[in-house]
């Protein structure tokens, strides 16, 4: 498959970081066109770091960033901005327009698109995140799942390749939660973007094609949900929670019932312990 | 402190034409030394309840008992002061109100505002600080060079620092990663134990209501729908469906096993020991 992003032994560190040490330590990194990446790990474990190298938000001390084939540089810097598309953590900070429609508007004014165009674009945006009834709202009339929602379409209506989520759904109540998985899921069908979410939400991790995890500014592992979520008890210090069957299968290992030892899926947990009563 | 809502409504900007209805005919007992958790979507009126908890708001109409005072919708705001410092609040994302030059001095603000001398504030600042885990290292460090967990543990540190009887925490956890979420959990489970503080928990995370409380109330649109022990609750999951809301993830599963041949529980299971537990049980029949 085409590589999207490739980052080669890039190291960055933050000027203001007293302790010298580097925020990301030669990282080197390939990520597919159409790929669902998640990337776990601690806090301060360098993640929004390595994101945000991606589209030359932070400048990288050494290494090469290329993106699309592209090497980025001072010359290419603004083609490649437009077509990685970022969503923030907080609803609350990332709303400029005075109303929905003036917000997903915003990116593409900057951008210089002409104005039928750019009405076209609005619209269709908002339908795919099913919020174009809103377009005239103000944003404190929304909810904090809307406004993500609206934060997701003003990138959506710039057209780019990649969309990357910072723990766009951390603030969100589980409803809103799914609602904008539901609109990540939707839009990957539609337009086979690539996705990479940085998420401490296992469910969210779950749906990725591929989860990395970093530790102090390396990448440490990576591997399907199934490699990854076999280290138990380990997950919570790489900023996930244990999956539920695994804690389980802890308890139950205690009560001697001999479950077997390989990564299991409720699903999978839930048909072995049938099976097991049956024999019993 | 026993706390007691009795027909409480509350109407934001009364007489107005955009006067909305926040809560309707609101009754509940939260007995004093108890964990109650209030779950509902955002919107259901939570957070409005909670601001009647701690004195923040009064209600429209009804009452609202607070150990031996009764507040009503005509109660002078001056007799509400010195009860507000019995319950501390921990709002969502409380360390956006950290403002102080040290963490110690952020802490020491509240008891030296009710009038606390400052040296013996600071010796409390000190000992809350410890209590919520914050390393002594940081005592005087700015609260803006903390981590996110960090700097939410000052903050509770400074609400604890007025040594409430009842704690109100709204959605205490969100933001935070799952470590951090235990930890913080534990700490107030501790809390509650130790220390034999009232808590009061409005979440959307039924895994803490199946762990921590002894008594949840399910709001919706501003009503109380069903107040019960978290076992009477969840055992209902089609009527929890029915309102989109989630049951715990081992209420799902053991309901999920039960759907099974010769599966039955001769109580529901709210924690994963207990569904191992009976697990064990249903295997060795």
């Amino acid at each position: 498959m085409d590589t999207i992003i490739e980052l080669d032994c890039v190291s960055f560190s933050y000027q203001y970081d007293d302790t010298g040490e580097d925020t990301l330590k030669e990282v080197s990194l390939k990520i597919s066109k159409g790929e669902w990446l998640a990337i776990i790990g601690p806090n301060g474990s360098g993640k929004s770091t390595l994101v945000k190298t991606f589209n030359g938000i932070l400048p990288v001390r050494s290494g090469r960033v290329l993106v699309d084939g592209e090497v980025l540089s001072d010359e290419t810097v603004w083609e490649i901005r437009k077509k990685l598309g970022m969503v923030f953590q907080n609803p609350e900070n990332q709303f400029v327009g005075a109303t929905v429609g003036d917000d997903v508007a915003f990116g593409l004014e900057n951008h210089g698109v002409p104005r039928d165009e750019m009405i076209h674009r609005v619209e269709k945006a908002l339908e795919t995140v099913e919020m174009k009834e809103f377009i005239d709202r103000e944003p404190s009339s929304l909810s904090g799942g809307q406004k993500q929602r609206v934060a997701i379409a003003g990138i959506l209506a710039l057209k780019p390749q990649v969309l990357v989520l910072d723990e766009s759904t951390s603030m969100l109540d589980p409803r809103a939660r799914e609602e904008i998985m539901d609109t990540i899921r939707y839009i990957k069908e539609k337009t086979g973007m690539t996705v990479i979410s940085i998420t401490h939400n296992i469910d969210e991790a779950a749906e990725a094609s591929r989860i990395i995890i970093m530790e102090e500014g390396r990448i440490i592992d990576e591997g399907d949900s199934r490699h990854i979520f076999s280290k138990g008890e380990q997950l919570i210090d790489l900023g996930l929670d244990v999956p539920f069957a695994e804690r389980l299968k802890k308890e139950l290992k205690v009560q001697n019932i001999q479950v077997p030892d390989d990564y299991m899926t409720k699903k999978e947990l839930r048909d072995w312990l049938w099976t097991l009563n049956s024999k019993m | 402190m026993d706390i007691k809502l009795e027909n409480v409504n509350h109407v934001y900007n009364l007489g107005t034409p955009m006067a909305v209805d926040a809560l309707r005919g609101i009754s509940l007992m939260i007995p004093q030394g108890s964990y109650t958790a209030l779950v509902g979507h955002t919107g259901s009126g939570k957070s409005t309840l909670l601001q009647h908890l701690n004195v923040l708001l009064k209600p429209s109409s009804g009452q609202v008992i607070l150990g031996d005072q009764v507040i009503t919708a005509k109660s002078k705001d001056a007799e509400l002061k010195s009860l507000r410092r019995h319950i501390g609040t921990v709002f969502q994302f409380p360390e956006a109100q950290l403002f102080e030059e040290t963490i110690v001095k952020d802490v020491a603000f509240g008891p030296q505002n009710y009038g606390m001398h400052q040296e013996k504030a600071m010796d409390l600042a000190r000992e809350m600080l410890q209590v919520v885990g914050v390393d002594e290292q940081y005592f005087n460090s700015s609260p803006f060079e903390l981590s996110g967990g960090q700097q939410r543990r000052v903050a509770i540190a400074g609400v604890l620092a007025l040594e409430p009887e009842v704690l109100i925490l709204d959605e205490p956890t969100a933001g935070l990663d799952p470590k951090g979420q235990y930890e913080l959990m534990s700490l107030f489970s501790q809390l509650h134990k130790e220390k034999k503080i009232t808590i009061i928990l409005a979440t959307h995370q039924m895994e803490y209501v199946a762990e921590y409380a002894d008594q949840v109330a399910v709001l919706e649109a501003g009503t109380l729908v069903k107040t019960g022990h978290p076992r009477e609750i969840f055992a209902d999951q089609a009527w929890l469906k029915e309102r989109q809301l989630d049951v715990p993830e081992v209420v799902d599963f053991a309901n999920q096993l039960a759907e099974g041949k010769n599966w039955s529980y001769p109580e529901l299971p709210l924690t994963i020991q207990e569904l191992s537990d009976s697990i064990a049980h249903q295997l060795k029949q």
